[in-house]
């Protein structure tokens, strides 16, 4: 019965959330710095390492740490993390049309809600019919 | 959905993490399929069968 599978997370998977979070950190100096904001700069980079350490610390003990890792290493974590994602897209297209009606009745543009929403359901509708021909 | 996962590898005194680095799925999967939390894929549930020695139906029941 020796049927053991290789993890299906590469070590440059695994490595590559907490990079993206650090990469991040940098940015938040860069950026900090040249508004001379030195302040701001030591403490956006301090909360993205934080928040990187915190999740290669907990990773090994705890499942939701794992997959905010990036750690999908089987068919039911893939699965959490795609109702996850569905889950936050539906409450960002809420706040979406909601700020979208909250400026039209403000009587402005609705700019540049109407873009964002736009763009959401352009998306929508193209992913929708490429998934579908997928089958 | 039932299964006599947790049956099945009590027999072969495995434990949850044993059973899941074989499959190559995480010990929380396993867990999560014992306790019918989560219904694996019929991929899955084939490599569990064939681990065992049994047919995916004599594993896993409909209720």
């Amino acid at each position: 019965m020796s049927t053991d599978h290789k993890p299906e997370t590469t070590r440059g998977q695994r490595w590559a959330v907490p990079a993206v979070g650090l990469a991040m950190g940098v940015v938040f100096i860069a950026i900090f710095l040249a508004r001379h904001e030195p302040g701001m700069a030591a403490g956006g980079f301090a909360t993205m390492a934080a928040y990187v350490l915190i999740l290669v610390m907990a990773s090994r003990r705890s499942e939701p740490a794992a997959l905010l890792r990036g750690q999908q290493t089987d068919e039911r974590r893939r699965a959490i993390n795609q109702r996850a994602s569905t889950f936050t897209l539906n409450v960002l297209v809420l706040v979406l049309l909601a700020g979208f009606v909250t400026e039209l009745i403000r009587g402005h543009s609705g700019h540049p809600w109407d873009v964002l929403c736009g763009a959401g359901a352009v998306t929508y509708i193209l992913a929708t019919i490429y998934f579908s021909r997928r089958g | 959905m039932r299964n006599e996962v947790r049956q099945l590898r009590t027999v072969m005194g495995l434990s949850q993490q044993e059973l899941g680095r074989a499959l190559g799925v995480s010990r929380q999967t396993i867990n999560a399929i014992e306790q019918s939390r989560y219904d694996p894929s019929l991929p899955l549930a084939i490599r569990m069968a064939r681990y065992f020695g049994k047919t995916v139906e004599e594993i896993f029941h409909v209720d």
